[in-house]
């Protein structure tokens, strides 16, 4: 039935048909094939399925075939031939042409003996016909190519003029293949850079240019150096062509006869010059042939712009009898010369050798995985600077950026992150051109495969059946397994508030610690709160800018007010000030700490000019309360001040009143007299007035007092303010005149006491004073002054000055000066 | 020591914020190995790492075979240190 005439009946059935066999008769299923033809054997035979259509077919186009392949022998390598190497055979003909150059050279007049130095000039390489230059790439690149043609044609001909006119057809073809060698010994130094560029941009993902050429090159690989070429004098771009390292054997050759009068070669020389005066002095990089050194006005004249190093300048040497016919000194000058380029090529070479060693693609895969982790670190896809997470990996330094001021509203970061995202971006979408045909896992490859892993873990976690409870046999109880989705309960506790309010008033003093501590931590971190969120501060809108960003604007000052009323009442300043307290005004505790002193000047920048007033206000009212005051009050035996409280004394100076100091120098004269007068009338002045804390305040006030009243008595309109001040005034010297000799600190000898605030306050007050109360304060510190301009005599030099400079702040003020005193 | 529930006041007192009130302040620590350090309290974190300034530690050593309750002590004065967490026992407000 089958199209072959096969038996088609399957193995099971024709088992059936055999079932009788048993089992020593197993189905053979070759069985069938050695079958004769028999009945279905008519597929076998081959013999009636020839169709002759073979026969039918006329081949006719093998007629030379001979010809072509050479008859019966096999094709060798012999029997086609090596005609394709024309380089190869100009080479080996120059060394022919080289000979006879030299021999005719050789036939004119010498001016010097040839010293028959063995002339080992390093320039024997060149004249190689396969020699390709190590290390140093041909400044010829920078020249136009369509330049060196008519160079190397000068310079044919300039082999050509000295042969005789029957030699002239020989010269134009060996002309030719000196052109050809000309092409093809350039092409090595222009594949260097060639190549280095190409690295340069793979680097930067740019497109690649058309191919280069592969062969000669592989030696160049290991030093992709652009360097000058040697430093060829250029000054001399009219006399010769441009050299290649080829041609410059016959040049060097030409040179023998430079010593003769240029005349003959004037000639050729200024056909040259108009077009290739311009072409050379453009590039300056371009080597130029030696010059006979018999021109050298005119070499003068073309002087080369970069002129390096030593002084020689003359034409590069390459023979030994050039050497004989220089001086001496350019003779040092170019051997050193010599001697500081083959020290920058060791130097060079030292620090090349293992150049190569990675390919460009390896480069940027290395750098690409840098990027990333660059990138990871400051933040990754969120580079928004100032951002949670940038600040979460480094805050000190997003901070210090913020405040030292980066670029606007960009951490100095961002610039980077912009190069890094911008270099992956590229590499990594060229890499997806150039490469999907070998990596077709996508571009980001790394990044990639990381996250397809991790995806593939987790599915294969969430596929393994998981346990939500341990039960062990025998144990009593059920173990609940917690992750983040469902982590552990807290225990819940009730608290007990009512017993802890009954236990209050036992702990008063402790408790007063414990809730001034309290206090400032609570005030702190609603400060950090207020600063993280001024940090956030979205860009100022303008009329035209999107509601988003007007809304954002809005709800950002929204927060920053709510914020800042949150801080003020942490700092307790709006508490009822009782009248007699038991315990001192929360925000005054708060100042008799350390750290709530260091918080002052923070807290301040956020609060308005209402707000400082109002601070000002208490800390002026609780003057001899403060710490710093009552405790910093000299004692009767006029033991130091223990060092603690002069720690405080300095903080509150340094943290406190600047803020304040700034406040009141803006202040309005009504506000300070207003402030003088709680002073007046709530604290003891002859009190704070010993202490330094207390005469620094008071100076504060009185200056700025006194300055806005020089400028408000020219003004009518303040008259009364000026009267109530002048009032305020005398009412302050009466009261602090009798304890004018104690203000003076007393822990130390008048030698070494700071005692400046103390003069400040006195010249303060000077400036204000009547010619009465003017005499009654130098009554008062007579003693002192004399004291201090008499210790100071003993003094050493700088000090003493300091020291009278101090009184002299006093004296300047009423108009007296230290000298009148001796 | 009771703490009154102040309104706005951190809605979870645990243990380490007393010693967030000590922060700037002399504290007393009690450290593993018979030692003791008094200083001004810098820094802290979860794991009870401090830094403190100013630190005398006193180390308390006992003698072999001494009957007696005699131990020395051995002063020793830094300015300042970093202690490791795990080492800590208590820490307090100056006594």
């Amino acid at each position: 039935m089958s199209f072959f005439g096969f038996d088609t009946t399957l193995p099971r059935d024709r088992a059936q048909q055999s079932g009788s066999r048993g089992m020593f008769d197993q189905h053979d299923p070759f069985a069938g094939l050695s079958r004769d033809g028999g009945d279905d054997g008519e597929a076998l035979n081959f013999d009636e399925t020839y169709d002759g259509l073979g026969r039918q077919l006329n081949e006719s186009g093998d007629t030379f075939n001979d010809d072509t392949f050479g008859g019966d022998a096999p094709v060798t390598r012999q029997g086609v031939g090596r005609d394709f190497d024309f380089a190869g055979q100009t080479a080996r003909v120059r060394d022919t042409l080289l000979e006879e150059q030299t021999l005719h050279h050789a036939r004119q007049p010498m001016q010097q003996a040839q010293a028959p130095r063995p002339a080992r000039t390093g320039y024997e390489a060149y004249k190689q016909p396969e020699y390709i230059p190590k290390l140093e790439a041909d400044a010829s690149i920078w020249g136009k190519p369509a330049s060196r043609q008519p160079a190397a044609v000068a310079a044919a001909e300039q082999h050509a003029r000295p042969d005789s006119s029957g030699g002239r057809k020989m010269m134009s073809l060996e002309e030719v293949e000196a052109m050809m060698c000309a092409q093809s010994k350039p092409t090595p130094p222009v594949q260097d850079t060639e190549r280095q560029s190409q690295g340069l941009r793979d680097m930067l993902g740019v497109g690649a240019p058309a191919p280069m050429q592969q062969p000669p090159q592989e030696q160049q690989r290991p030093t992709q150096i652009l360097q000058r070429p040697p430093p060829q004098q250029q000054e001399l771009p009219i006399q010769q062509p441009t050299p290649d390292y080829s041609v410059r054997a016959p040049q060097i050759l030409q040179r023998q006869h430079s010593p003769q009068p240029p005349h003959p070669q004037s000639q050729d020389f200024n056909r040259q010059p108009p077009p290739q005066q311009m072409q050379f002095q453009q590039p300056p990089h371009v080597p130029m042939g030696g010059a006979p050194p018999v021109q050298p006005p005119h070499a003068r004249r073309q002087h080369q712009t970069h002129n390096r190093g030593p002084s020689y300048n003359g034409p590069p040497i390459t023979q030994a009898q050039q050497m004989m016919q220089m001086s001496g000194p350019e003779r040092e000058s170019y051997l050193a010369e010599e001697a500081k380029r083959a020290k920058r090529n060791h130097k060079i070479f030292l620090l090349s050798k293992n150049n190569g060693l990675m390919t460009p693609q390896d480069k940027n895969f290395i750098t690409r995985i840098q990027l990333q982790q660059l990138l990871t670190a400051t933040g990754g896809v969120d580079n928004e600077p100032g951002s949670d997470q940038q600040l979460a990996e480094d805050f000190y330094y997003q901070v210090y950026a913020q405040i030292r001021g980066g670029p606007p509203r960009s951490g100095p970061a961002q610039p980077l992150n912009q190069f890094a995202q911008t270099y992956l971006f590229q590499t990594g979408s060229r890499y997806g051109y150039g490469r999907s045909r070998h990596h077709p896992r996508g571009g980001d490859n790394h990044v990639q495969r990381m996250e397809q892993q991790v995806a593939r873990a987790v599915e294969a976690a969430k596929a393994r059946p998981k346990n939500k409870q341990l039960i062990m046999e025998g144990s009593l109880g059920k173990i609940a397994f917690s992750n983040s989705k469902t982590p552990r309960p807290l225990l819940n506790l009730k608290r007990a508030d009512s017993e802890a309010r009954m236990r209050q008033h036992p702990r008063a003093a402790t408790f007063d610690r414990k809730a001034a501590l309290r206090d400032i931590e609570k005030m702190y971190s609603t400060l950090m709160r207020l600063e993280d969120h001024e940090r956030k501060l979205p860009p100022p809108p303008n009329e035209d800018s999107t509601p988003d960003i007007i809304e954002g604007h809005m709800r950002w000052r929204s927060q920053m007010s709510e914020l800042n009323q949150q801080l003020w009442e942490s700092l307790k300043v709006m508490e009822p000030i009782q009248p007699n307290p038991t315990s001192p005004h929360p925000f005054i505790q708060i100042l008799s700490h350390g750290k709530g002193k260091k918080a002052i000047p923070r807290v301040f920048r956020h609060l308005d000019d209402q707000q400082r007033l109002t601070m000002l206000t208490l800390i002026v009212i609780h003057l001899d309360i403060l710490d710093v005051i009552r405790e910093a009050y000299p004692p009767a035996d006029n033991t130091p001040v223990p060092a603690r409280v002069k720690e405080e004394v300095e903080l509150f100076g340094a943290a406190v009143m600047p803020p304040l100091f700034s406040y009141v120098n803006e202040a309005p004269l009504n506000i300070i007299i207003g402030l003088l007068g709680l002073v007046m009338d709530r604290v003891h002045v002859q009190g704070i007035v010993r202490t330094k804390v207390g005469v620094s305040m008071l100076t504060m006030l009185i200056s700025r007092a006194e300055l806005v009243k020089q400028s408000a008595t020219a003004d009518p309109t303040q008259a009364e303010d000026v009267q109530q001040w002048q009032e305020l005034y005398a009412r302050l010297f009466d009261t602090i005149e009798p304890v004018l000799p104690y203000i003076f600190p007393t822990d130390t000898s008048v030698s070494a006491a700071d005692d400046v605030y103390v003069w400040q306050f006195l010249a303060a007050m000077g400036v204000g004073a009547t010619p009465d109360q003017q005499q009654r304060l130098v009554i008062g510190v007579k003693d002192r002054v004399m004291e201090t301009v008499g210790v100071s005599k003993a003094l050493p030099e700088e000090m003493a000055a300091r020291r009278l400079g101090d009184v002299n702040l006093f004296m300047r003020a009423i108009g007296l000066d230290v000298e009148l005193l001796g | 020591m009771a703490e009154a529930e102040e309104p706005g006041a951190n809605p979870v007192n645990e243990p380490l914020d007393l010693v967030r009130l000590s922060l700037n302040e002399i504290v007393f620590i009690k450290l593993r190995g018979d030692r003791e350090l008094k200083g001004r309290l810098h820094a802290y974190d979860s794991h009870c790492n401090l830094v403190l300034g100013d630190v005398e530690e006193t180390v308390y050593m006992v003698d072999d075979e001494e009957q007696g309750d005699e131990v020395r002590t051995v002063k020793k004065q830094s300015e300042m240190l970093f202690v490791r967490g795990d080492s800590v026992v208590l820490i307090s407000p100056q006594q």
